[in-house]
């Protein structure tokens, strides 16, 4: 029986690739890749990774999803266009078989690996307890590996200035996108009532466990983004101008707990990012508990998108 | 490290603050990059294992020969360029958004400086990609809007290569079990699953080289530095390509081993051809550039042959070639293109037809291009000299002559768009359009003479980079300087 849905789930992911690659629309190409996604996120619970399947279903299929339906929605006119210009025949040809041979050798590679992969797991899991969480992703993420992920969250910081850097200089500084308006008493409004207040809990549910169980303050953090933007297409709230005081402060709030908390670890326990005895827990808390505000208001104005409104 | 902490004040505050902490951390980490090589080279390879957690589970950073050069390179350029750039900013940044032109440059130090020091494969990559996404955000953020489809190209081109890189990570993750340097090189000596290894190098080899712009893979290169920031544009192509040709040499022979890339496989063949082909066809296209910004930047392809062929001859002399043409090329491309940012502001254009008679208007930024010119050319007394001196050696020592006149033979192809630079600016009748135009812009020209006065300086007495360049070289083929 299992055998059978991990079959068909691997059947399901594989045709989904291939339709959204095949897919002549710019929107069903979208919708394609948002359900496989979903599938990904199935297969990914499959191989017990639950972490990284919350992480796929509310970036990879959620959040990017979004994003490419609404560039999906902005090209409609220039599709025609887009299509005019399309490379020729020999050249996608090409393109195919370029494609192709990297994933052979991909294959061909992967298949030559020793069995079982040597790994650091074991070792990873003897430290654990020195870090007091439980979960053993969350140890990595903040205590072995803490620099890349101050790093990733200066990433996402990046993406959004990156996103601020299209606006035209009218609009700099001013609020993202356009303003949205929804019949107040239509399904929209009604789910922009309803589902924030599940959405705030489950987020802060998921921050929570964090710690111990699958979850984090990623995930939270998209959730949270999602509700917003939830209330903003629905016209219940507006997209804040992202030259405010509060808005900058909130953005870089996380990173700069990250690295207070990273250099406070130069005095008191001698190394860049090293927690005390007996406060690491305490202080990965405090860092997850920064980021999470942070993260969550830099990936809903990465989906707002660029200034376009001045501020009046 | 501290370089990370800076860039997020400067986000907080706006405008003439940006600068400052810009530039004060531009020189903090030029002071610190000198003050780790003197360490590396009084103690050896130094390591700092970060939050304490011991490698191979925690990240380790791991300093030797090799890195100390190029953090140095770094910090030097990156001292001369933010300080003396502010004009050239002012100019070419509206002005709300310089507070995040500096933030982003920032970062763009930070994620270079990260590369050259991590001893974690994954790190790296991180501060790779951090590296990278400042640099597509600093040349968008340009006044000129043909920047944002460069910068697209960019950004398309350099997430290939990333991806490449990251594979190719994770294929040595799965072979050895560990993402520390050191441990990688130790486990992959143990025999079998070469299959793998071989699928890694490649990945690595080819993502590798989508980011220090190896020819053919050039093609983002061009349209980024032409329509960048001038000051980007001088940062940039002074260190970005440098830092990656840094990140070749460690995975080749810290991680791969000369042994298995050199001896096993004709990568040195196609490295060699691919350079040969990079310095005459890449400074070939340069010699019909119309654009100075773009001949320049054509001009670096061509550079960049030098450094490969270096790599791809293998010994000492090679090497050497190839480290110390990372410090020349940078130094003399940094001063060149903080000239051409100053002509762009002063005459507005940087098209060469429109040039004519321009050394009479000023003086200085010409006669500052010329020697830098010649350095790209490789005349005796500059830094491009030196260049050539060891990579004719290494195609000698290889015992054959073909190789040794290659070098000498592309620096005809350099004369000739060097000239084209000359005519334009020194024999030509004055443009009409230059008629108001004056050495203007202190800063920039000031910046740019000091990178000169280091380019010729080196080319005079090049002692101390060809010692430490030899140093590297030797680290890196025998695993200990001498």
């Amino acid at each position: 029986m299992i055998a059978a849905l991990n079959a068909a789930l691997a059947v399901l992911v594989l045709a989904l690739a291939v339709w959204t690659v095949a897919a002549r629309s710019t929107f069903a190409a979208t919708v394609g890749f948002v359900a496989y996604g979903l599938v990904l996120t199935l297969v990914w619970v499959q191989l017990q990774g639950v972490d990284i399947a919350l992480t796929e279903g509310a970036i990879g299929g959620g959040l990017t999803g979004a994003m490419l339906v609404a560039a999906a929605a902005r090209l409609r006119d220039t599709e025609a266009s887009a299509r005019a210009e399309r490379p020729g025949l020999a050249l996608r040809i090409a393109a195919a078989c370029v494609a192709a041979c990297v994933t052979a050798a991909l294959a061909y590679a992967i298949l030559a690996l020793p069995e079982p992969a040597p790994t650091l797991a074991h070792l990873t899991a003897d430290n654990i307890a020195s870090t007091g969480v439980a979960n053993p992703i969350t140890a990595v993420l903040i205590a072995f590996r803490a620099m890349d992920t101050l790093l990733e969250a200066i990433v996402v910081l990046f993406a959004m200035i990156g996103v601020w850097s299209l606006a035209p200089d009218r609009a700099w500084g001013g609020r993202p996108g356009q303003p949205h308006h929804a019949d107040p008493d239509g399904i929209l409004a009604w789910f922009a009532r309803v589902l924030p207040p599940i959405g705030i809990v489950v987020a802060i549910y998921i921050f929570w466990v964090g710690a111990d169980e699958p979850g984090g303050k990623f995930q939270a953090a998209t959730i949270l983004a999602a509700m917003w933007m939830l209330a903003v297409v629905a016209g219940l709230a507006d997209a804040p101008p992202v030259s405010r005081t509060w808005v900058r402060l909130a953005l870089v709030g996380g990173a700069v707990v990250f690295l207070a908390v990273g250099a406070a670890g130069v005095v008191t326990a001698g190394a860049f990012l090293a927690y005390p005895d007996g406060y690491a827990k305490l202080l990965i808390k405090l860092i997850e508990w920064a980021l999470l505000p942070s993260i969550a208001l830099a990936l809903a104005l990465i989906m707002a998108g660029a200034p376009e409104r001045p501020e009046r | 490290m501290p370089l990370v902490a800076a860039p997020l004040v400067v986000l907080l505050r706006s405008g003439r603050a940006g600068w400052l902490i810009a530039a004060g951390v531009s020189v903090a980490s030029l002071a610190g990059a000198l003050a780790l090589a003197a360490r590396v080279r009084a103690e050896g390879v130094l390591s700092y294992a970060l939050g304490s957690w011991q490698p191979p589970y925690g990240i380790e950073y791991r300093i030797d020969a090799v890195n100390a050069f190029v953090l140095v390179l770094v910090g030097l350029v990156a001292a001369v360029v933010v300080p003396f750039g502010r004009p050239a900013v002012a100019a070419e940044v509206a002005a709300e958004r310089r507070y995040l032109f500096y933030a982003m440059l920032c970062l763009a130090l930070a994620g270079l400086n990260g590369i050259a020091i991590t001893g974690d494969a994954f790190n790296l990559f991180v501060f790779l990609e951090i590296s990278s996404l400042s640099s597509y955000v600093l040349i968008a953020l340009g006044r000129d809007r043909r920047a944002l489809v460069a910068s697209f190209q960019y950004l398309i081109m350099g997430t290939i290569g990333a991806t490449f890189i990251v594979i190719g990570v994770g294929l040595l993750y799965l072979q050895t079990g560990t993402l520390n340097m050191a441990d990688i090189a130790a486990r992959l000596e143990a025999p079998g699953a070469a299959r793998a290894t071989l699928a890694a190098l490649a990945f690595l080899t080819v993502g590798i080289c989508l980011k220090l712009a190896l020819f053919p893979l050039h093609m983002w290169l061009p349209n980024a530095y032409t329509y960048a920031p001038s000051v980007v544009t001088a940062f940039l192509a002074a260190t970005a390509t440098k830092v990656s040709v840094y990140v070749l040499l460690r995975f080749w022979f810290t991680i791969f081993g000369a042994n298995l890339v050199f001896e096993r496989l004709p990568m040195p063949d196609i490295f060699l051809a691919l350079s040969v082909l990079a310095m005459f066809v890449a400074s070939g296209i340069a010699v019909y550039q119309r654009n100075l910004k773009r001949m320049l930047a054509y001009s670096s392809v061509g550079q960049i042959g030098y450094m490969t062929l270096g790599i791809s001859l293998d010994n000492v002399p090679g090497l050497t070639g190839s480290v110390v043409h990372l410090f020349n090329h940078g130094v003399t491309k940094g001063a060149m293109f903080l000239f051409a940012g100053a002509i762009a502001m002063a005459a507005g254009t940087v098209d060469l037809d429109r040039l004519g008679g321009l050394a009479k208007r000023m003086p200085l930024t010409c006669a500052g291009l010329v020697i830098g010119g010649f350095s790209l050319i490789g005349v005796p007394a500059t830094a491009g000299f030196v260049t050539k001196w060891y990579l004719v050696l290494a195609g000698l020592e290889k015992g054959s002559l073909l190789l040794a006149a290659l070098p000498a033979a592309s620096s005809l192809v350099a004369i000739a768009y060097v000239w084209r630079f000359v005519e334009a600016a020194y024999m030509r009748e004055a443009h009409p359009d230059l008629a108001g135009v004056k050495e203007g812009f202190a800063a920039p020209l000031v910046g740019g003479w000091i990178l000169i006065a280091i380019c010729l300086y080196v080319g005079i007495d090049s002692t101390w980079t060809v010692e430490a360049a030899r140093r590297a070289a030797a680290q890196l083929l025998f695993g200990a300087p001498q």
